[in-house]
């Protein structure tokens, strides 16, 4: 049995990882793929902090609160603010190489920023992150159970004794027992199409959570990424933005500093990119473009022929990150006891209503570290708790059925149905009628998922089970997505109601939690996210 | 008329003077002049740090410079290591380094203005391919020959410079009338750089390269890399004895190919100083009516 | 458009592979790994082979495509399309785990592990006297574009005769750590790189230059890595002496005659005149048997004494650092 057992190897888990080790836990990972293959490693930006003379971190807390339009916890944003240039020094110290002015470390001003607050390593701080977080976690001497998919935590009489995975080079599940958990799962991407997934961005965490109980937070807000190359799920990075890209429609430029929020300037974009069309261009050179911008143009030159230093980039908006996840409170605890959660499946209020370039990074970061102290101090005050065999023996029961029925078209078409209907549905722009189609269909998906199964009894590497799995997550987080939109009458940030344009105050100034139960999601408003608020 | 400033390397003064020798008897029947570097050192072959080969390859740049010639190698690696030094040297800042603190002690400049071609690019650049089929006077006709280039006549692309570079020697095998035998590994490691540090790696390779010239039916591998013949030739033996196979593959340096196809005396070009007996290609060859002698 | 994709099955232990066809209907810029998750997704779930992020980052999904390695989701059906199809392999120098995925941790992940990992900070960070530049990160920056593809090693001569040679990605990883200022354990590091198998075993072929498809250059970091290993005063690991001696005996051939003497540099790699003599007797006998060598002693050349001098000159603007 672990101390602590951290799920998901992307920059959050890791750092959760490397934070709970540093308390003397002993610490395993269990990851889907190898760490370094996680989606982290596609984040291009950089984190935000108040690192340059003259800036604060109170200023970047109320740049983070007015982009969160107006739903920000105050308390969380004010404590990772304040530890922002703590936590980029560490990442230094750790090896992460980040662009430096001379010797002073150098920062880009991203959309949304009052001034130049953002640390970059060129244009891959998450792959360059990741593999230096990486580093130090085999360094540390943490175990991986790498290519594992946790299927369930292990939940029994209300406390959790580890998780129950999958080892996809033998089909064989087992509990990977452990006094903590930490979830780092990342977001459910694969919900949406367009989008800038990775085939694991399935929200299972935030699906595993939910099932067992815990409540999730603020699922209602689905942030597009403005230009994502067309045709492709390549983001092209945001440093580009602060490098005066500039975004060309049928109808003119359209730029992100009209003062109408970020909701307004994707719907406008997304608009433009049905009508007729969006391209990117930019000031940039040859040189910035080959040092810079490296890591993106070439990709976007094997993927288009295209050289971004010359030509126009076809763009459009693509879903890019959930805002919510699964509720915490600010040491990354969930509504289930020695469960934790941190970077994207974790609902933490930290964007609020909509998320600023530059602070996602900080907040797996953050997170991470917050969640692993935690989870490391809990596993030191508890002793080893009996292993609980009763999930073990459902999941394999639930497994072996699914291997004997049949799976592949028809899981294939429901995801794209489902991804459809979310985009279309529960996307940019919404209204109840919608909400309430999306979540009829929802329930129908979810009946047809339970008749479903791997399309082969295959043992190794068997990816019909993982799809059928991973359906089952989506279908979860898509119930929980829409029936926090739908209750959300009224528009904030990215959430937008077109039968409720406006933002109201008076009565939407809470958070909404969303339980599951055998009649369906239950929401409950909270003036707080935390799971106990 | 062509004249180019002679590099001749460490090996082909040593353990491979055939090299040498057929090299100067070819260049002589084509009428292009080689006037020998004689004071200038080893380029570093890529094992000596370029903290100390850059000086010394600058030396010989220079040298060539203040003749007002082209540099010409007759090694794939010297033509890659000096290549090398001399694309670093196009760097002004470097450049006033290494005159500064190397060359001037002995009254040099390098000006950074020399060229470095291999005497496989100045067969077909400097003097032609059709102007060498019209000297043809024994076709390699029925022979087919597997090239081998040695690494640095391949990559890396900014030092090797044109792409078509690649594919010299079986443009010049066609010209002479013989066939080409492609192996996969042409433009691989021979395994040389490692043959006195780990021994069974080079020794590997080399049987992996001339296993397959063998599988393909070659009668010959031809190579314009003294290393690559050392290891080809030389260490065959064993390399085949490891992988437990014969192969007796003959390696015919460039210069012996081409020596060969213009009527040159397969004795005086060396072919009798070869570990792997060359005696099937000699057999193999059309009598030539008068003997043709290198000016 | 409609393509065909001949993709290899079996497990690593299969000899003679089958190519199972699969038939898709895609559009031109998709690429080659999404079409194959859409095979995998709607045909064939047992279908094994690896991948993530879809945009080129995670550097999971290289296979060997129509018989040349990719980072397939950064490939195009249309680019990699030959007479309406596609043959899908593993990559081959790696061993088979199953279908087209290889085996990565015997290929990459062990080895990459094997070096000391993670930077051992030695206080030089940003602000303050000890601060470094973003001129001494670049070159870092530069090596940590690497997404451990494995397309280097698929290049790679050595590891193509011998699987256990680090090759070019674990050493490029080597060259993160030893080129950045802010670790302290550069000597250690080349130490550990110079074992066998490590630095001193590239051949300098240049194909990890010519496969990298992000433009790290990895021949050429690895011979930073022995420059700076030189630099140093570290010529070999410590299990095996070999490198190091024939680096000294090359260096004080070159030093004292200006040129290379190969025989005398090949005894003295193998231990000196008694164990190299030897070992180099049949070889040298056959030699001069054959008129490739003579017995007299290695010339001194004209020019030598000048090449002497180099060194001298050499030692003298390098000491600073040893």
């Amino acid at each position: 049995m672990h101390d602590v057992l951290v799920v998901g190897g992307g920059i959050a888990g890791l750092r959760a990882a490397l934070a709970a080790s540093s308390r003397g836990a002993e610490v395993a990972i269990a990851s889907r793929s190898h760490p370094t293959r996680s989606y982290s490693v596609a984040i291009q930006d950089g984190l935000n902090a108040a690192l340059i003379a003259g800036d604060t971190w109170k200023a970047h807390a109320a740049d983070t609160s007015a982009w969160g339009d107006g739903l920000c916890v105050a308390q969380v944003v004010d404590a990772v603010c304040e530890a922002a240039p703590e936590l980029v020094r560490e990442l230094d110290q750790l090896g992460v190489p980040f662009n430096r002015s001379g010797t002073a470390l150098a920062c880009l001003q991203l959309r949304g920023a009052g001034t130049a607050r953002a640390a970059y390593v060129d244009d891959m701080a998450g792959l360059v992150i990741l593999q230096t977080l990486y580093e130090q976690a085999v360094r540390a001497g943490i175990t991986f159970y790498e290519e594992w998919t946790a299927t369930s935590l292990a939940v029994e009489d209300g406390g959790c004794t580890g998780v129950i995975a999958l080892e996809q080079a033998t089909g064989e599940l087992q509990t990977l027992g452990a006094k903590a958990v930490v979830l780092a799962t990342g977001g459910p991407r694969r919900l949406y199409e367009p989008s800038t997934a990775s085939l694991h961005c399935t929200g299972d965490g935030i699906a595993m959570a939910y099932r067992a109980g815990a409540p999730l937070v603020d699922m209602e807000f689905v942030q597009y990424h403005p230009a994502v190359l067309k045709g492709h799920r390549l983001a092209i990075t945001e440093i580009a933005w602060a490098h005066g890209a500039v975004l060309a429609t049928a109808g003119g430029t359209v730029t992100g500093d009209d003062g109408a929020g970020p909701g307004a300037f994707l719907r406008a974009l997304q608009q433009a990119a049905d009508d007729g069309g969006v391209e990117m261009t930019g000031a940039w050179d040859a040189d910035q473009a080959k040092g810079l911008f490296f890591n993106t143009s070439h990709r976007v030159k094997q993927l288009t022929g295209l050289d971004m230093a010359k030509e126009p980039l076809p763009v459009r908006p693509a879903m890019h990150r959930l805002l919510g996840g699964i509720a915490v409170d600010a040491q990354g605890a969930t509504g289930i006891k020695g469960v934790y959660a941190a970077g994207e499946c974790a609902g933490t209020g930290f964007h609020g209503a909509a998320g600023l370039d530059g602070n996602f990074l900080l907040s797996s970061v953050a997170s991470g570290k917050a969640a692993g102290l935690a989870a490391a101090d809990h596993a030191s005050s508890t002793a080893e708790p009996e292993e609980a065999d009763r999930p073990l023996h459902r999941d394999r029961a639930m497994t072996a059925k699914a291997l004997g029925r049949p799976g592949g078209e028809p899981l294939a078409a429901m995801r794209r149905e489902l991804a459809g209907l979310m985009h279309g549905k529960a996307g940019m722009v919404r209204d109840a009628g919608g909400l309430q189609e999306a979540a009829r269909r929802i329930v129908e998906m979810k009946e047809t998922h339970g008749s479903l199964g791997a399309g082969s009894t295959s043992a190794d590497y068997n990816f019909g089970l993982a799809q059928y799995l991973d359906l089952g997550s989506l279908l979860d987080v898509a119930e929980a997505i829409a029936a926090s939109a739908l209750g959300r009458q009224e528009s904030r940030g990215v959430h937008f109601r077109s039968d409720y344009a406006a933002r109201d105050d008076a009565r939407w100034s809470v958070h909404q939690l969303v339980t599951a139960s055998e009649a369906g999601p239950v929401l409950r408003e909270s003036p707080a996210v935390a799971p106990g608020g | 008329m062509n004249r180019f400033a002679f590099y001749p390397g460490c090996v082909s003064k040593g353990s491979c003077p055939e090299l040498y020798e057929s090299v100067v008897q070819v260049m002589g029947l084509l009428d292009m002049e080689v006037e020998e570097l004689t004071d200038v050192g080893c380029s570093g072959a890529g094992v000596l740090t370029s903290e100390v080969s850059d000086p010394i390859n600058a030396r010989t740049l220079a040298k060539a410079e203040q003749m007002g010639l082209a540099l010409m190698t007759i090694c794939s690696t010297c033509q890659g290591v000096i290549g090398a030094a001399a694309l670093r040297l196009q760097d002004p800042e470097y450049r006033a380094f290494i005159n500064k603190e190397y060359l001037a002690a002995e009254g040099l400049e390098y000006q950074g203005t020399t060229e470095v071609k291999h005497f496989l690019w100045v067969l077909v650049e400097d003097f032609g391919l059709d102007e060498l089929k019209a000297l043809v006077r024994r076709p390699l006709e029925g022979m087919g020959f597997s090239p081998f280039y040695g690494c640095y006549l391949r990559r890396p692309a900014d030092v090797v410079g044109r792409r078509e570079r690649r594919t010299y020697i079986e443009k010049i095998t066609e010209v002479l009338g013989g066939t080409v035998v492609n192996i996969s590994g042409k433009g691989k490691c021979c395994g040389f750089p490692s043959l006195t540090i780990n021994e069974p790696n080079a020794l590997a390779m080399t049987a992996k390269h001339t296993g397959e010239a063998k599988d393909n039916g070659a009668d010959a591998m031809v190579t314009p890399c003294p290393l690559c013949h050392l290891e080809l030739d030389g260490e065959q033996t064993q390399a085949a004895a490891a992988a437990r196979r014969t192969i007796e593959m003959p390696i015919l340096h460039l210069p012996q190919m081409v020596g060969l196809a213009l009527g040159l005396d397969p004795k005086g070009l060396g072919l009798g100083r070869h570990f792997v007996s060359t005696a099937k290609i000699v057999a193999q060859l059309e009598p030539v009516e008068a003997a043709v002698t290198a000016t | 458009m409609e393509l065909t994709f001949n993709v290899r099955r079996g497990d690593g232990r299969t000899k003679d592979a089958t190519y199972q066809a699969y038939h898709v209907d895609v559009e031109p810029e998709t690429s080659v790994f999404e079409a194959l998750v859409k095979v995998r997704e709607e045909q064939d779930g047992t279908l094994a082979f690896r991948g993530n992020c879809a945009v080129g980052f995670c550097g999971d999904c290289t296979m060997l495509v129509n018989g040349r390695q990719e980072v397939t989701c950064l490939t195009t059906v249309s680019k990699a399309l030959k007479d309406d199809a596609i043959k899908i392999d593993p990559i081959p120098y790696a061993p088979t785990v199953k279908d087209v995925m290889y085996d990565a941790k015997r290929f990459i992940w062990d080895k990459v592990n094997s070096f000391s990992p993670g930077v051992v900070f030695n206080g030089a960070g940003w602000g303050g006297a000890q601060a470094v530049t973003d001129d001494d990160l670049r070159p870092v920056r530069r090596a940590m574009r690497c997404t451990m593809c494995g397309i280097c090693d698929q290049g790679c001569t050595v590891i193509d005769v011998n699987l256990d040679f680090k090759g070019p990605a674990a050493l490029t990883k080597v060259y993160r750590y030893v080129f950045d200022p802010r670790d302290g354990r550069a000597k250690e590091r080349v130490v550990e790189a110079g074992e066998t198998n490590g630095v001193w075993d590239c051949v300098h072929c240049w194909e990890a230059s010519d496969h990298c498809p992000f433009d790290i250059d990895p021949t050429h970091r690895i011979m930073d890595l022995r420059d700076r290993s030189v630099r140093l005063g570290v010529k070999s690991g410590t299990g095996n002496r070999q490198a190091a001696r024939h680096y000294n005996a090359f260096e004080r051939s070159v030093e004292n005659h200006g040129w290379l003497d190969e025989r005398n540099v090949a005894i003295q790699s193998y231990g000196g005149l008694i164990k190299g003599g030897l070992k180099m007797m049949p070889t040298g006998l056959a030699a001069l048997r054959r008129g490739k060598a003579n017995l007299l002693p290695h010339p001194k050349r004209p020019g030598a004494s000048a090449i002497k001098a180099l060194f001298a000159r050499y030692r003298e603007v390098t000491r600073t650092e040893r």
